[in-house]
């Protein structure tokens, strides 16, 4: 039986991991489970996703793409040899971090991570693979103005930031992508797919993985973004009635404030149990969701609501938050925080959401901070809170939102 | 915490089957007419039990739809440690808990931190053997009901499915609305879900399957989650549902979505059968000619998941069946289902040469993929218990898969994937598609 075999080799592979664990300087996260069936594999890279001088948004989608999609040595693509394992390849693009990263049958695992590395470190792009990567990208570039949320956060990140990669949306529009040639995206895939930028994240079986170990030290540094001077408002057109806010927060390192962050989205803001979310004046066409993005510095809480009647709970959000600038009593405190825990850990279930999790933390500069991690610093920050200091820090933090509205209807966007 | 999330539209995809997966360490017993299943994990941060009564859609009678979600959301609705709701309680204590009324079944999943999933455990056993039924009670439950019902009108998926399940169980209300009608569940007074609990809400036939990091109260109190309910089984009453008047195979709803909906419907092997694994491979096979056909380039899940292309083997169901549904945001969706099914055809009585080897490595990749999360686990191996008691899921299931042939295939592809039920879902103010 393959499960059995598998389980086997994978108590054997534990003990193995035990001995040569990467020590955190190197630029690779593991988080073993010998019962798992199912491998995440990673690939994370500090890169700006607009391009190195911002000029070209959307080349760190359709390098990632083509890669993806290019035949290596005249084998499969990296695309299709996830595919053809039943498995399930993932590329995401944020403003200053990209990753790969597939979830395949742990008995795949090693085939999938040899071609995942050859392909990427080797940074190899072909003509049909610049094709098929652009129409992937183009895709997903024509379906995101239907994502309010995704276009408020991007929006969001636009006024939030004057300068560096978060001012820019990671994806541009769907024309984007035919305007790049190989030879602009091979540059970059070059420079930022190389080796020792890499950020190797592992998860679930990880039996016989021998992950290339470097020095994080000499990946390129973490990317941060200047905040504006001021707080703007601002109108955007799009498909889809919305409103987003959003405050610049703690760095990855204060890791007390920005768990402290993390509690406030989840007891107010979260889609299903925020105390936001539930009250009664929220219509059913409306979604309303809230996250502190945990960046290198600086991190950044942002809420976004989506529908027609949006404008009309924007006040509830404020109101809200005003709220949290006075300590919560014992109870409610006590109680929402055992919630937020739970609501921790049950985002980090799978090999797949611990990859993504662990991988996250590591390329913005404290893998060891990541939720679930053995050191247990992330559930010790937030463990240490209390009352007193979250209202603190929402007092330190959370003044003066930027604001930008999503209204159907044409013409430019405004700021104000 | 967290990643900049990407809201992609998956909930609909999840809405009826699923899949789970790890190689469990597995344990099972039936302990005073109850099966238990425990698949301890120490690697999980998490625990989650899922509890299945027989106390699902076939036990109504045809004036009654709605009334097993009525009973099963009055239970989460029933005070409970000084809190107002069970629900509440449990969330205040580190876990959620959520319900699904099956054809055949109820199931409840109770997810939790390991410290304090004895207490999260105790509340359950209390609301599910004292639940409130009082008016107010049932007053919260319909309004949460009709707001789940509400939000599934707006999924065209599950619109399609509850019309498909309409005819595909004729001599029950198994395939009524799960969670009924507004206009229904609003005629239900105390007496009615007092009587239905009565009348199933038993031990006998009842699955308790846990999975993850199990602490020994906690998994004490596993084995006795229902010692509180009667013991005794039921049977699901004997009711003939007139069938619509027409020889057509196609049912047509408009609903306010973007793009037009084809879902198709197929009886399909019982988990138990000799076909249950080349029925896996074909039905992975379909997936994956879908997504082909339906000509989007779906270098990854990011592009794949934006798009509703897919098949799903309801094989905790009998009869089990098999969903192919398309959505027509690439064009007309009975095109790319058209030419899967051409596809399917062909293989089904072409003479095929080579291995099948890959199809099967698919197969297995996919559903160990698709069965990752507690919640999936638990299931499976509960389902597994009941059908096979064995809840070893991942060793069957790749097994059955490994030993399906070409002729295996074959044979399952000309029995079962004919001529299916076919569901359209369409934009309101379009002229209908046709059928293929």
């Amino acid at each position: 039986m393959i499960a059995r075999a598998v389980l086997r080799a994978a108590t054997v592979f534990a003990i193995v991991l035990a001995v040569r664990a990467p020590a955190r300087a190197e630029a690779v996260t593991v988080h073993a489970d010998p019962t798992a069936a199912t491998t995440a594999i990673e690939l994370w890279y500090r890169a700006p996703a607009a391009g190195y001088d911002f000029r070209t948004p959307g080349i760190a989608r359709l390098a990632l793409a083509s890669v993806a999609a290019s035949k290596v040595a005249g084998g499969a693509s990296v695309s299709e040899i996830v595919n053809q394992v039943g498995g399930v390849l993932s590329l995401a693009v944020y403003p200053d971090i990209v990753m790969v990263g597939a979830s395949v049958p742990s008995s795949q695992a090693q085939q999938v991570f040899r071609a995942m590395t050859n392909a990427y470190f080797g940074a190899t792009i072909t003509s049909s693979g610049l094709k098929l990567g652009a129409e992937d990208s183009a895709l997903v570039a024509a379906q995101l103005p239907y994502d309010s949320e995704r276009t408020l956060q991007d929006a969001l990140f636009a006024q939030l930031f004057a300068e560096g990669p978060a001012h820019y949306a990671p994806i541009p529009d769907a024309t984007a992508f035919a305007k790049f040639t190989q030879s602009d995206v091979q540059n970059f895939a070059a420079r930022a797919f190389r080796r020792d930028n890499a950020i190797v994240s592992l998860a679930g079986n990880v039996t016989g993985l021998a992950a290339p170990l470097h020095s994080e030290a000499a990946t390129t540094a973490p990317l941060d973004s200047t905040p504006a001077s001021q707080a703007t408002q601002t109108t955007v057109t799009s498909h889809e009635a919305g409103v987003g806010v959003a405050w610049a927060g703690p760095p990855i390192s204060d890791t007390r404030a920005a768990t402290a962050l993390d509690f406030v989205a989840d007891y107010l803001f979260d889609a299903d149990h925020g105390t936001v979310a539930k009250s009664s004046n929220v219509q059913r066409d409306v979604l309303l969701s809230g996250q502190f993005i945990t960046l290198h510095d600086p991190g950044a809480l942002i809420v976004t609501i989506s529908g027609d009647t949006a404008n009309s709970i924007l006040p509830n959000v404020l109101d809200a938050v005003d709220k949290m600038q006075q300590p919560l009593d014992p109870a409610t405190f006590a109680a929402a925080r055992k919630a937020f825990f739970y609501h921790i850990l049950s985002q980090i279930q799978t090999p797949i959401e611990r990859a993504d999790n662990n991988g996250w933390y590591a390329a913005e500069g404290n893998a060891q901070y990541a939720p679930g991690d053995p050191s247990g610093i992330y559930l010790a920050a937030a463990n240490s809170l209390d009352p007193k200091f979250v209202a603190e820090t929402v007092r330190r933090y959370l003044r003066n939102p930027v604001v930008v509205h999503l209204v159907r209807a044409s013409g430019e966007s405004t700021a104000t | 915490m967290k990643a900049m999330r990407v809201g992609f539209v998956v909930a609909l995809c999840a809405a009826t089957a699923a899949p789970a997966g790890a190689l469990g360490n597995f344990n099972s017993a039936i302990v005073s007419g109850v099966t238990i299943v425990r698949q301890y994990d120490s690697a999980a941060d998490l625990i989650g039990t899922q509890i299945r009564l027989q106390a699902g859609l076939d036990r109504q009678l045809p004036e009654q739809n709605g009334l097993a979600a009525l009973v099963a959301e009055s239970i989460l609705q029933t005070p409970v440690a000084g809190a107002p709701t069970l629900r509440n309680a449990i969330e205040a204590n580190g876990g959620s808990i959520q319900y699904d009324v099956d054809p055949r079944a109820v199931r409840f999943y109770v997810e939790g931190l390991p410290d304090s999933y004895a207490a999260i455990l105790g509340m359950v056993r209390t609301a599910m053997s004292r639940p409130d039924f009082s008016a107010a009670t049932l007053t919260r439950a319909r309004a949460a009901l009709d707001q789940r019902i509400a939000q599934n009108q707006e999924f065209a998926l599950a619109v399609g499915l509850d019309m498909l399940n309409r005819t595909f169980y004729p001599d029950s209300d198994a395939g009524l609305p799960p969670l009924g009608l507004p206009q229904t569940l609003a005629t239900f007074e105390t007496a009615d879900a007092q009587k239905f609990y009565a009348s199933y809400y038993l031990r006998g036939g009842a699955i308790v399957s846990t999975a993850g990091n199990l602490q020994p109260a906690a998994s004490d109190l596993v084995a006795h989650l229902l010692d509180l309910l009667p013991p005794g089984s039921s049977v699901a009453p004997k009711v003939n549902l007139p069938q619509l008047p027409s020889s057509s195979r196609q049912l047509i709803a408009r609903r306010d979505i973007p793009v037009p909906w084809l879902i198709a419907q197929y009886r399909a092997p019982n988990l138990n059968s000799a076909d249950f694994g080349a029925m896996l491979v074909l039905t992975a096979f379909l997936q994956r000619t879908l997504a082909d056909v339906a000509g989007v380039p779906a270098l990854s899940a990011t592009s794949l998941a934006r798009r509703g292309v897919g098949a799903i083997y309801n094989f905790d169901t009998q009869p089990a069946n098999v969903v192919v549904y398309v959505d027509g945001a690439g064009g007309d969706p009975t095109r790319a289902f058209a030419t899967a099914l051409t596809v399917v055809n062909v293989l089904g009585h072409a003479h095929l040469q080579g291995s099948i080897a890959d199809m099967k490595t698919f197969a297995i990749g996919q559903f160990l993929n698709q069965s990752a999360t507690l919640r999936d686990r638990a299931w499976l191996a509960g389902v597994f218990a009941g059908e096979c008691s064995d809840p070893d899921y991942i060793s069957r299931t790749i097994a059955a898969i490994e030993k399906t042939s070409a002729k295996d295939l074959q044979r399952v592809a000309t029995r079962y994937l004919g001529v299916p039920n076919v569901a359209l879902v369409l934009p309101r103010g379009t002229p209908e598609n046709p059928s293929p």
